[in-house]
């Protein structure tokens, strides 16, 4: 029986060991894509082929031609549609392909080599493409025919640096479908939108020399109708040409490398609508002596003492509660008649008035600029005042009040 | 050493096709075999160590009679040994986990021998036998000879997944008047059978008939099904004396049933079921569906038994023939869109960029029955305005049809050669020819049918044939009935030898068995096929497998209670025909680099068998290797219809079995059985791509494109690879009760080779997300389910009335998924996985069997 006894334990060891050593096998991982075989031209070469004349046309490329370079285009946010640009360290070339979703095969930075068998070279516009000809212009590879000319090779790799650009006169021809950055430059009119919502469209960028590159957009990329931003800073795309016009296709929104600092607004916070009696309606009030009033035929406060002894009349606005979050908020009163020479006439702010009598609160003096000071405008409880201590004929006109400020980003 | 010999003599071929890595697995085996026999003793206990030979017992609750013995909607599921009544693990989980499509040991049915008289019924050419030719007849297909495993068998050489032996001998039978009627929710509601038989009579006569019917589908889960099966059975028996006697057994099972589809959980979310069935539609009134299966496949069986009086000899020899036809519908369609409901273009994610869109088909599918099932009425409507303007009918519903006629003897024989050795041998000839051609079924209001293949690049200038499937009736006007699309045949001779000595000594048994078998198979085209116009119609060249195989085990008996057995078997095997040629409906061209495939197996078991306690643990490990594999799918890269042909690939199963049965007190019986399983591939092997438009796609100048699949270490799908249970049975004077809880895990989505390959991977990192979506094997939850039984028998006088209820998944688990796979179809135009996603079906929630039984003896 102790035999017996042995005999099981060792087999359910036996078993438990086999178990134990089984599980968690690595999955196995199918190499990458490569290409077997090398280019025997380079892109600078292979547009030499084709030398660009006034109207589009094409030269053949001899049997055999493999060429190989690096991808820098992306259809991923819609800006470049139906071709891959590729570029090596002589030059670039736009390869058109029938096919509207190429980033996910084709992305950024993968090498490929094209067999150009039956592909010919040609231009639209004097920009060199590499495809079919076809009716009197270049046509793109059927998408089934892909994997007949073009082959991926190894890894996707980084993003060829680009090449620096100070000014549209630096441009050379061995740099056009090439990844460029345009240094220190900035948009003519920031705040448009990339795109026009109906057709692509052109966007100048200035150059530090202010020099003009076109930014091309088309109205399909996701990004077309976000706006041009505001500033100075780097933009990275690809350059091409449209007959004389030097174009830039950016991928996507992480080429323009500009820090967006939007001009300062001037939003209007308060107003008076002198069209309708603002004492009666919209909550200033006469406080003191009587004075104020409003004048209907002029659409204005008004107030007059052709008397000898001085009067003192307050027109007190309703608390302002809004202008908080604001930058330099200003009273202005353009046209404002104050002929107060004999007495005197005060503008003031006051932040704990308490409705009804206006010798308890405090009262400070607007300076002459207007600006009330940051410290109230904060305060739902501001408000402003004109003070009138006049004689001998004094008066004193308001037709236009508003109150402004500058959003602070 | 000197049998190890006569092994080798016997079999050279077998030893030099196999690799010096495999021979020193084989040499393993013979070595363990030479040991045992200089272990031998002499001793009179012996013991058949699990091959088990069925007793009828009263109120049995899973006894085959009651269980539903349909083949499940995805064909190929073929219920686990049943009735191993004495293996702990066999008989506490074969019906149990078959809720899961269970299969012991991750071994597909094509693994198994199954036999009726001793001889083989398999289909030669999907390599596995047909239990839906005696569907309904389980009354008389009852308890058959079960081996388990890897186990010696009496009727034939055996294979990985053990054999049985079904006997209709009309004498074995007892005399009975036998009705059953049946209520249940799974395929068919209803099922009704009559029995009779007569027993040995006095003048050496026995019959023996069966009867029955099986309809209904209202209660079942799938909507849109029907059921309507008959079946005959008729056994006669003359036994002229004590050594001779003749038999003649005709069955057959004519079904007619509609077939459910698969889907993916989008549909099935949408649909708000898990049982969705896009196959039917809304047609005069009546769920019309467009998937019939009609089948009918008769059996003609005249057995001869020989048993000198000796009792040393027992020859039995049948000579039979198989025929039949077995049709499915389908719809067709052409230049229209595909038709089906479920469609990926019909779906709202196809319409994931489109808000609008989205909710329009979110909405639609959600609330609009019409819309999410076929639209009948739409494609009359459509067929009849072509019809009017002279065109072709735009859809169809065509009839594939699968007709088979198989001629098949052999003759068996067990020879009890001394005390301690038993020798069993046998020969099997057949021939066996499959053709398969296409009709049409029904214009659906259309003229006429063109036959011209919609995937064929019609705008080839260089061949204007290349459109035409029938090259000799371009342009004909098909009508209802005709032939269309292909028309070929399969045909398939075999020849098998076996032979297998069984040793039985005091504390050792071993045996020892071989087999040898060849199979010649080829192609016989009826049709001209536009793109293969050379190689479609005639005679293929003629393919000879040669194969052999060998089975060794040895059962150490420590005493009556303990037992170590130790099995193996190594083998080849000719791989299917289905299998073997590239585009077997267009072409009677090979796949390249044919092999026989490779099997080797080996278990060790540990058996006890207390009165207080049996169990039996088990640990198998078996490899398969030069396995071949053929399908079909789109191709979006090369826009084309591709046959994706693969060879050489390997998988390793390996694994452990615990059953254990405690008894407590004289009614009650605590089981609990569990295998955990792991079923992987461990190699790369080859494919070769062949475009099915005949256009040169791939550009190279070949017809084909050949690359490596990179899936070691996947897992095998097919089968859960953990299952336990856990249960109680309570017998009592005819009272019969038991339930008992179930788990299964390691459940995979089988997987697409093609996206494990480089062609698929590009050039993607393999960090990518996209990259690990594509390659990701989805492992589905593991689920939890619960069954119940009752049963109860009553003996008045000469007869016995006896009810059973059984209850699957008695917890209602809607979510055990039990088949899931990778759509072949691969999006690579922007490597989105989930624009093909897994597809999947799902067990039924519960499920009941009402049975009466009323038995006359």
């Amino acid at each position: 029986m102790n035999t017996i006894h042995k005999i099981k334990l060792a087999v359910i060891a036996a078993l438990l060991l086999v178990a134990g050593v089984s599980c968690d096998k690595e999955l196995d991982v199918a190499p990458v894509m490569t290409y077997d075989g090398q280019a025997n031209m380079t892109i600078a070469e292979l547009n030499q082929l084709h030398p660009v004349g006034s109207e589009d046309s094409f030269d053949s490329i001899p049997a055999g031609t493999v060429i190989s370079g690096i991808i820098v285009s992306s259809d991923q946010e819609g800006n470049c549609y139906k071709y891959l640009t590729i570029q090596d360290e002589t030059g670039g070339i736009q390869i058109k392909i029938d096919n509207s979703s190429l980033y996910p095969k084709y992305q950024i930075g993968q090498r490929i080599y094209v067999e150009c068998k039956d592909l010919v070279i040609g231009d639209y516009r004097k920009n060199r493409q590499l495809g079919f000809w076809s009716s009197g212009s270049m046509a793109g590879i059927a998408s089934s025919q892909e994997p007949l000319y073009i082959f991926r090779d190894g890894l996707v790799g980084a993003e060829p640096a680009p090449i620096v650009l100070n000014s549209k006169n630096e441009v050379t021809e061995d740099m056009l479908n090439r990844l460029v950055i345009l240094k220190e430059c900035h948009f003519a009119n920031p705040g448009e939108t990339y795109s026009d919502p109906a057709a692509s469209t052109s966007r100048d960028i200035v150059m530090s020399d202010n020099s003009i590159i076109v930014l091309r957009t088309s109205n399909y990329a996701k990004f077309a109708s976000q706006p041009l931003p505001n500033g100075t800073g780097d933009i990275v795309g690809i350059l091409t040409v449209y007959n004389t016009t030097l174009q830039l296709t950016i991928r996507d929104l992480n080429d323009v490398r500009i820090a967006n600092t939007p001009a300062v607004e001037t939003v209007e916070l308060y107003s008076v609508d002198f069209s309708n009696d603002p004492i009666a309606n919209q909550g200033w009030s006469v406080l003191g002596d009587e004075g104020w009033f409003y004048y209907t035929q002029g659409a204005a406060f008004a107030i007059q003492n052709q008397a000898t002894t001085a009067i003192d009349s307050w027109l007190v606005s309703p608390a302002l509660s809004n202008l908080g979050g604001y930058d330099n908020v200003t009273l202005s009163m353009p046209n404002e008649q104050c002929q107060v020479t004999n007495g005197t006439a005060y503008k003031y702010y006051s932040v704990d008035f308490n409705g009804t009598d206006v010798n308890s609160a405090t009262w400070t003096e607007i300076p002459s600029n207007g600006i009330l000071p940051a410290e109230v405008t904060n305060n739902p409880n501001l408000r402003i005042a004109f003070r009138f201590n006049g004689i001998n004929g004094d008066f004193w006109r308001i037709s236009e009040l508003k109150i402004t400020g500058v959003t602070n980003n | 050493m000197d049998f190890a010999n006569k092994f080798v003599h016997l079999h050279p071929i077998f030893i030099n096709r196999i690799s010096p890595m495999k021979k020193s697995f084989l040499a393993a085996l013979i070595l363990a075999f030479v040991c045992g026999t200089a272990f031998s003793q002499e001793d009179k206990s012996s013991k058949d160590s699990v091959t088990v030979q069925g007793t009828e017992t009263v109120g049995t609750a899973f006894d085959s009679e009651n269980v539903d013995d349909e083949e499940t909607s995805t064909g190929g599921f073929v219920p686990g040994l049943l009735h191993s009544a004495q293996d702990v693990f066999s008989n506490n989980t074969s019906y149990t986990f078959s809720i899961a499509y269970f299969k012991a040991r991750g071994i597909d049915a094509r693994y198994q021998t199954v036999a009726i008289n001793g001889i083989e019924m398999e289909n030669l050419v999907t390599g596995r036998a047909s239990y839906s030719q005696w569907g309904g007849l389980n009354r008389v297909f009852r308890w058959p000879e079960n081996v388990l495993n890897l186990n010696p068998t009496t009727f034939a050489f055996g294979d990985l997944a053990g054999s049985t032996n079904f006997t209709t001998r009309a004498s074995s039978y007892r005399k009975q008047i036998h009705a059953n009627y049946s209520l249940t929710n799974r395929s068919y509601n209803n099922r009704l059978m009559l029995t009779y038989a007569t027993g040995l009579m006095k003048n050496g006569w026995a019959v023996a008939a069966s009867a029955s019917t099986r309809f209904g589908s209202a209660l079942s889960y799938v909507d849109g099904s029907s059921y309507l099966g008959g079946s005959y059975f008729l056994s006669v028996e003359k036994v002229f004396n004590s050594e001779h006697a003749l038999n003649l057994s005709v069955w057959g099972s004519p079904t007619q049933r509609s077939l459910q589809s698969n889907a993916t959980q989008e549909v099935y979310d949408l649909a708000g079921s898990h049982y969705y069935n896009a196959n039917w539609g809304w047609y005069d009134g009546e769920k019309r569906n467009a998937r019939i299966r009609t089948t009918f496949e008769p059996v003609f069986l005249m057995t001869y038994n020989f048993t000198p009086d000796n009792n040393k000899l027992q020859i039995t020899a049948n000579i039979g023939t198989t025929f039949g036809k077995q049709s499915t519908t389908s719809l067709n369609w052409a230049n229209v869109p595909d038709p089906r409901p479920d469609y990926y273009r019909n779906l709202p994610s196809y319409y994931k960029d489109d808000p609008l869109l989205f909710n329009y088909y979110t909405e639609q599918w959600t609330t609009n029955e019409n819309f999410r099932q076929i639209d009948w009425m739409s494609m009359y409507e459509t067929n009849q305005l072509a019809a009017q303007l002279g065109n072709q009918a735009q859809y169809i519903v065509e009839n594939r049809v699968i007709s088979h006629v198989q001629a098949m003897a052999n003759a068996n024989i067990i020879a009890n050669l001394t005390d301690h050795i038993k020798l069993m041998g046998g020969v099997d000839i057949r021939a066996f020819k499959q053709r398969n051609y296409k009709t049409i079924n029904d214009l659906l209001g259309g003229s006429y049918w063109l036959n011209e293949d919609k995937y064929a690049d019609g705008e080839s200038p260089d061949n204007p044939y290349l459109l035409y499937d029938d090259l000799d009736n371009i342009g004909a006007h098909l009508g209802v009935g005709d032939k269309f699309g292909y028309d070929y045949a399969y045909h398939i001779n075999r020849q098998n030898l076996w032979a297998t000595a069984k040793f039985t000594y005091a504390h050792i048994d071993f045996h020892v068995g071989v087999n040898g078998t060849t199979t010649e198979m080829w192609r016989h085209g009826y049709m001209r096929n536009g793109r293969f116009p050379d190689n479609s119609q005639g005679n293929s060249e003629k393919k000879i497998f040669s194969d052999g195989g060998v089975k060794v085990g040895i059962t150490y008996k420590i005493n009556g209670r303990n037992y170590l057995v130790l099995n193996g078997l190594a083998q080849t095997m000719a791989p299917r025909v289905l299998d073997v040629f590239i585009s077997p409906t267009i072409r009677n061209d090979y796949v390249s680099n044919l092999k026989s495939e490779k099997n080797l197996m080996a278990d060790f078991s540990y058996i006890m068998r207390y009165p207080f306690m049996r169990m039996r643990l088990s640990a198998y490990y078996g490899m398969f290797m030069d396995v071949t594999s053929l399908f079909s799918f789109y191709h979006d890269d090369y826009g084309s219809y591709v046959n994706y042909a693969m060879t050489g690939i390997n998988k390793r199963n390996y694994g452990f079995e615990l059953g254990v049965e405690v008894p407590i007190g004289s009614m009650f019986t605590v089981y609990a059985a569990g295998t955990w399983g792991d079923y992987r591939y461990t190699n790369r092997p080859d494919v070769t791509i062949t475009a099915d438009n005949g256009y040169d796609i791939l550009g190279n100048g070949e017809s084909q494109y050949t690359e490596t699949v990179y899936w070691k270490n996947f897992h095998v799908a097919g089968s859960p690879q953990v299952a336990a249970t856990l249960g109680v049975k309570f017998n009592y004077k005819y009272w019969f009760v038991s339930i008992n809880a179930n788990y299964f895990d390691k459940i995979y989505a089988d997987i697409n080779p093609e996206r494990r390959t480089t062609a698929a991977r590009g050039t993607l990192s393999t960090d990518s997300p996209i990259y690990q979506s594509l390659i990701a094997q989805e492992r589905l939850k593991g689920q939890f389910t619960m069954d119940a039984s009752i049963g109860k028998s009553w003996k008045i006088k000469n007869s016995t009335l006896g009810f059973n209820i059984s209850v699957t998944n008695l917890t209602n688990n809607k979510n055990l998924v039990t088949t899931a796979w990778e759509q072949r179809r691969f999006d690579y135009k922007n490597y989105d996985a989930s624009k093909y996603p897994n597809k999947y079906y799902y067990a039924f929630g519960t499920t009941f069997y009402l049975g009466i039984n009323y038995t006359f003896q």
